[in-house]
């Protein structure tokens, strides 16, 4: 879980760099904020490995909703922090002009892999998020009500899925 | 605790007919039920947040797992469980909702 504190790191370090900007040399600030793009990079490759991860374990094991929502909630929020992290990086290095337009590039390509990142983890956040509906839990208080009729056992139901023909 | 789990009829047509859903994934659904409901419904019941209908004790559970021998897609079941017989050890699969993205 580590890596999830890595864009709150990369975010402080941006900040501390707009604080010295003014009185630092452009010749560190520059080289500050390219060793911060590079790492920002690192950081957003990281994050797409662990969402990976997540996805090998609910292809393996599953997870309940409440856990995968608490789970892309955290993604997203790591997502955020990395992309204000980018937006200020960006702004500096804009800012310092021409030297630095490798930064504001790589910047770019960073900006856009998080967001293609964030468009896939939201797509499920927002699958595992729906509120119960009206009509859900209508049909289930009816259900319960109904005349029990003959009830499956959860065994019966296993061979119903082994075998086709059950 | 582990219970009996029973399935109101039509459940089992419903989730043999997903065609969406590959074998592995239908086992998935079932390996998932079994380890939540059968042998740890204890747990779900214990959470306020799942319980739908105090006055009929009606529980949600909601497995989701991505079929990669299927669609490929997420998929997210929204199970109603009636647990009124679950002092005799017997936990009622009432509903069930499935989505997927």
């Amino acid at each position: 879980m580590t890596i999830m504190l890595l864009p709150g790191i990369a975010l402080s370090s941006v900040r501390s760099l707009s604080e010295a900007a003014d009185r630092d040399t452009p010749v560190l600030l520059a080289r500050n904020l390219r060793e911060l793009a590079l790492a920002a990079r690192v950081i957003a490759g990281n994050v797409r490995t662990f969402w990976e991860q997540s996805r090998s374990l609910l292809a393996t094991e599953g997870m309940q909703a409440p856990e995968l929502r608490k789970n892309t909630a955290l993604f997203l929020e790591c997502l955020v922090t990395l992309s204000e992290a980018l937006t200020r990086i960006n702004r500096l290095a804009r800012r310092m002009g021409d030297p630095l337009a490798d930064v504001c590039s790589n910047v770019a390509e960073v900006e856009a892999r998080v967001q293609s990142l964030q468009a896939e983890i939201s797509g499920v956040h927002e699958l595992v998020s729906r509120p119960v509906g009206p009509d859900f839990l209508e049909r289930a208080r009816k259900a319960a009500e109904e005349d029990p009729g003959v009830y499956l056992t959860h065994e019966e139901m296993l061979a119903g899925f082994q075998d086709p023909d059950h | 605790m582990s219970f009996s789990l029973e399935y109101k009829p039509g459940i089992r047509e419903y989730l043999r007919g997903l065609s969406s859903l590959s074998r592995q994934g239908r086992n998935r659904l079932f390996a998932m039920i079994d380890f939540d409901l059968r042998q740890h419904g204890d747990t779900l019941l214990a959470d306020a947040n799942r319980c739908l209908d105090v006055e009929k004790a009606i529980f949600q559970y909601e497995p989701a797992f991505l079929d990669k021998d299927g669609d490929g897609l997420i998929h997210h079941f929204r199970i109603a469980v009636d647990a009124s017989p679950a002092a005799v050890g017997v936990l009622r699969i009432i509903y069930v909702e499935e989505s997927s993205r």
